[in-house]
Order: structure tokens, then sequence, then C-alpha cells
């Protein structure tokens, strides 16, 4: 019950900021509509009446407030359609490539984070981790555009941006292809953390009491490792995955603008320069949505997997 | 309780002081003082020399206007440093003053203020970022409040925790009795232990500061050309990879060197040796320490998680976030 307060009045006090922060924005978006051709100040003062730009703040916010309760989110400045709707179409292509990525992330972080911990100290821990940490420090643009310079530039085998290619946009494997870079650049640096944190929570699990008890009564190191080590480091290790699927979003701004993905992150970045303002409101009340749903299901989660928690 | 251990500052301290450490820190502030001694201009034009490739006269290439590239990334690590450094302080003195006050207020100001602070640690930032971009002019000042502005809240949640410990100590209290004002007790008495603590943070904090003024830069929000930043030298650059792949590869180096350079430093591996948890007979001594719960604190600017590696005194998840203590 007091998570539910909670989340509604963070909600609640996104709508609001946003709202506050894009109408006190300088150059209104009149301009943007009209463009410089057809600029006149009664035009423009035209533009802000219907909009309903011209009324006092309070009355502005009420009104906003009001159409936000009622699934009205207005209407793209540049699209002429409702913005939501503009979102919506591009929830997909953002959700394809994200979800993709967040799986493969899961999987690589997973394996290698456990590989390095069994073979603690030894090489491959050591290739593993620095590995991890030089993929971490590389901004995932400059990543996406060294895979562009390998696989389309040097290889020469894979396209460099877009969707699909044109024609051919039903093709399966040819619409895999155009995932291939985008998604390794959106996983690399998921995975890498996730590997760290893996190795770092399991390594603490196997420095334990109860492991060294286990041992000494002549468990094999394989059960150690999976059944006992990885159940007791299951809840950090959740966790962490959990929070990560909040920040798809960030990395979907900058991916899908390295490779043309036309999905939310390019949408934003494009109506940031568009000052398309219901678009970017929209998309940021998606994005509290995303985060606060997120944030409960690492809790749910935990809860599920560590009943100790719950007590708490 | 803080996961800053005396003992994890101390060892952070000690790799600021050793030989790598100081040439990191050296080779910075080198290049913040190196454009005035380069005498290579670059905002020169040259028509002749356009997108010349990596030679003799013109070491790193040109770009399509025929402007030398060393000279433009010899500058623009001038500016990419400086507005980080300068974001840096200001998150700083943000999450600093924050922190203090919900620390030290208690109640009402705490929870609202920790509310406040948990949703910003977890809405994505360069989102935030982005949307501040779509209403001021860019340009290095916002860019730097921006930055600024988006990223104290780790600060904050550490300087709270902090400052909750040391309302406890005795010392506190003498001064208290003494007559100290809360603001005289913060100032005087808990800043000053604060300050190691601090100098982690801004370490963690200023590579985190480089790569959000580099992504904003590179999206074409940040830095406007012609001054070159390290970001703004890749605007483009995914096109510019089929034709002239020294201009991406010269800046993306630069850039990738330093936040390696940086990491090594402050979040718990030098190049040399990666940290060996001791897996020996020390640990029973150890009590053992709750299961920490990660927050989405450590975010650097994409969305990628920050390096989170076991402490090589202090094993676990909870020495390895160097820049947030659990929820307390």
């Amino acid at each position: 019950m007091r998570r539910v307060v909670e989340v509604t009045l963070t909600l609640g006090a996104l709508i609001l900021a946003v709202f506050l922060v894009l109408r006190l924005a300088p150059g209104g978006p009149a301009q943007l509509l009209l463009g410089p051709d057809r600029f006149t100040p009664e035009l423009e003062e035209r533009v802000n009446h219907t909009l309903g730009l011209d009324r006092s703040l309070p009355e502005q916010v009420v009104r906003w407030v009001r159409a936000v309760c009622a699934g009205e989110l207005g209407t793209s400045y540049f699209h002429r359609r409702p913005a939501s709707q503009v979102v919506l179409e591009r929830l997909g292509a953002t959700l394809i490539l994200g979800g993709l990525a967040f799986g493969l992330s899961l999987v690589v972080g997973l394996s290698v984070g456990v590989l390095a911990a069994a073979r603690q100290g030894s090489w491959v821990d050591r290739l593993l981790s620095h590995g991890a940490v030089a993929v971490i420090a590389t901004p995932s643009f400059w990543l996406g555009i060294g895979l562009i310079l390998l696989g389309s530039v040097w290889l020469g085998i894979l396209p460099s941006a877009g969707l699909a290619p044109i024609g051919q946009e039903g093709d399966l494997g040819a619409r895999l292809r155009y995932l291939i870079l985008p998604v390794l650049t959106m996983a690399a640096s998921h995975a890498a953390s996730l590997a760290l944190y893996t190795r770092s929570a399991l390594l603490e699990v196997l420095a334990s009491d109860f492991v060294r008890t286990a041992r000494a009564m002549g468990t094999s190191a394989r059960r150690i490792l999976w059944r006992h080590a990885l159940s007791a480091a299951a809840v950090p290790i959740i966790t962490m995955a959990a929070l990560n699927l909040a920040h798809f979003l960030e990395g979907s701004i900058v991916v899908e603008t390295v490779f043309g993905w036309p999905g939310i992150g390019q949408l934003t970045t494009a109506s940031v320069a568009r000052r398309d303002y219901p678009v970017l409101l929209v998309i940021s009340l998606w994005a509290g949505i995303v985060v606060v749903t997120a944030n409960l299901m690492a809790d749910l989660l935990t809860r599920l997997v560590d009943p100790r928690e719950a007590e708490e | 309780m803080s996961c800053y251990s005396a003992s994890g500052v101390q060892d952070i301290r000690r790799r600021l002081g050793s030989r790598w450490g100081r040439a990191v820190l050296g080779a910075l502030a080198l290049l913040l003082v190196l454009p005035s001694l380069v005498p290579l201009d670059p905002y020169r034009v040259d028509l002749e020399a356009v997108l010349v490739p990596p030679g003799p006269a013109h070491w790193l290439g040109t770009d399509d206007t025929g402007r030398d590239l060393l000279a433009r990334l010899v500058l623009g690590a001038r500016a990419t440093l400086g507005i980080a450094l300068a974001a840096t302080l200001l998150a700083l003195a943000l999450g600093t003053l924050v922190g203090a006050l919900a620390g030290y207020r208690g109640a009402l100001a705490d929870a609202v203020l920790m509310r406040l602070v948990d949703f910003g640690l977890a809405f994505p930032s360069l989102f935030a970022i982005l949307l501040v971009a779509a209403i001021v002019p860019p340009g290095p000042g916002p860019l730097i409040g921006v930055i600024g502005a988006t990223s104290w809240m780790a600060t904050a949640r550490l300087v709270r925790a902090a400052v909750r410990q040391l309302a406890g100590a005795a010392y506190t209290e003498a001064a208290r009795s003494l007559g100290a004002s809360p603001s005289r007790v913060i100032w005087r008495h808990h800043l000053p232990n604060l300050t190691g603590v601090l100098a982690v943070v801004g370490l963690v904090q200023f590579s985190r500061s480089i790569l959000a003024e580099a992504t904003v830069s590179f999206l074409g929000f940040g830095v406007q050309p012609p001054v070159p930043t390290w970001g703004n030298l890749l605007m483009g650059a995914q096109t510019a990879v089929f034709t002239a792949p020294w201009l991406v590869l010269v800046p993306g180096v630069a850039l990738m060197a330093t936040l390696v350079a940086l990491a090594s430093l402050g979040l718990g591996t030098a190049p040399t040796r990666l940290p060996r948890l001791e897996t020996e007979v020390h640990h029973h001594s150890h009590p053992a320490s709750p299961q920490p719960t990660p927050h989405p604190t450590s975010r650097s600017i994409d969305g990628r998680p920050e390096v989170v590696v076991p402490h090589p005194h202090q094993p676990g998840p909870a020495a390895g976030h160097p820049v947030l203590p659990t929820r307390s």
C-alpha cells in the first residue's frame, strides 16, 4: 500500500515537472510550427491561442493534468497527429531491439560472470574481467561506430543502418541481419556489468562459511557453484538485471541514433531537435512508468526469491 | 552503513598517489594546458587539404574542411575535460548540500529529498539532459549546468548516510552542547570528515561527466561546432566512417583511453593487476554481511552501469560499489 502511494506521487510529480520544464521554455512552439517563412506575430498569437498557451500557468497545469487523466496527451507539433499515437508506432521497433539486447546481455553476462568466478584468479578470469572493464569504459556510441567499421566497412558483410532492406520488409532473415550490430552494441555494456556483478556476488558467497562447510563435507566444486553459491547470490543479481531494464531507454537513444533505427530513441532525439513538446511529454511519461515498474519488479522478484526480504 | 569504508577510501587515495595514479592525473592536467603550447590552429580551414589521411603534414589527418585533426583533438580535450570538471564540482556541491540537509534535518525533509534522489537515480539521465537541451540554447555553460544538475544524487545519498552516521558521534554531541549551530556542525565538523569520500565520488563523477559531454555533443545537443570537443568531433561519425575512418578512430580512442585510465584509478582495478579475493582463512573473522540490494545509483550517461569490481580487502558487491551506500 505504501508503495502504491509512493508510485502515484512519483508519477504525479514527474508529470508536473516535465510539464513545467517544457512550458517555461523560451522560444515557443509557434515559431517551429509555422516555420520561418510564414512566421508573423499575429499568426503566433493564433497558434498559441489554439494550443492554449496564452492562458495563465496554473490554468494550463490544471488543463494538462485533466487531459493526462483522460488519456489526452496532446497533438504532435510536427506530425499533426496525437502524440501518443506517434510514440506507439515507434514502440515496436524499440521493444524488438531492447528485448533482444536484454536477453543477450542476460545470457552472456551470467555465463561470463559464472565462468570468471569459477576460474577465479586464473588467466581466464583476468581476461574476462579486464575485458568487461574495457567494454564498460567504451562509450556505446563509439562501440556502435566501431562495429559498423568492422562489420560493414572492413568485412562488408553486415548492413550499417536501418530497419530492413527496401522491398524486403517481410523477409525475416534480412531483417535479422539488420538487428545484429545494434543488438550487440546495446547488449555489450549491460552484459559486461552484469558479468562483473555476478562474479563479485558469487565470489562473496564462495568465501562464506556455509560454502566452506559444504566443501569440507565433500560436496563437489560443481555442485557448490551451481547449487549453493548461485542460488545464494541470486537476489542481488536478479535485482541488478531488473534495474538494468529501465536504463535500456537511455541505451536506445544512442544506439538508435547511430544505427538509424526508427524507434523511441530516435524519435526522442528528433523531437528534441524539433522541440516537439507533446511527443517529449509522452515519452517522459512512458520513461517514468518504465522506471517505476522496473523498481517494483526488482522488489517483487527479490521477495519471491528470498522471503527474508519481505519481512523487513 | 556506508560502504565507503575508511579502508576503501584509503585504498583509492593510495592508488591516486601511486606512480600510475600520478601519471594519469598528470596527463589529464597536461591535456588542459596543452592547447596553449601546441602551435597549431584548430580553426584554420584549408580547402586544398580536405580529408587528408594521417601523414607527415597532418599527423592525424584533416576533416572535411581541411582543419587539422590533431589541433582540434587537443583543443577538444580542454573543452571536454573542462566541462566535465566544472559539472563534477557542481554535482558535488549540490549533492553535499542536499545530502547534509536530508541527513541533518531528519524526518520530513529527509523523506521528501530521498524520494527525489531515488527517482532521480532511476530516471534515465541522458533523457533528462535531452529534455533540457530541447529548451535551452546549446553551449558549454548550459551543458555544465545540466550535467551537474542531473548527477548530484549519488553524492547526496552518500553525504546523507555519512552525516547521519556522524550525527551520533561523541564530538558532534560535544560541539552541539557547546552551542554550535547545525550549519556550523556540518561545515566545521562533518565536512572535513567527508573530504576523502567526496574525492572518490568526484573521481567517478568526473569520468561519468566526460561520457555525458561526449554523448550529448555527439548527438548534436551539446557544444556546437566549430568549437571542438571530443564528443562533437564524433558528430555524424557513423557516416564519416565510410570515407574517413581516422576522423572516427582518433577522437574515440582518446575518449576511451581517458575513461579506461580513470576507471583503473577509481573503480578498484589497476591495469597491472586485478584485485584477487582471498578465499582462505581470513574470512571467518568477518561477520557475514547482509546481501546488499543494488540500487541504480551509479549509472553512466548512456544508461550503462558503472564498473562493479570486488575490492581487494573487502570482498563482495557492497565493497564493489564505489559510489553508493546501500539504503540504510
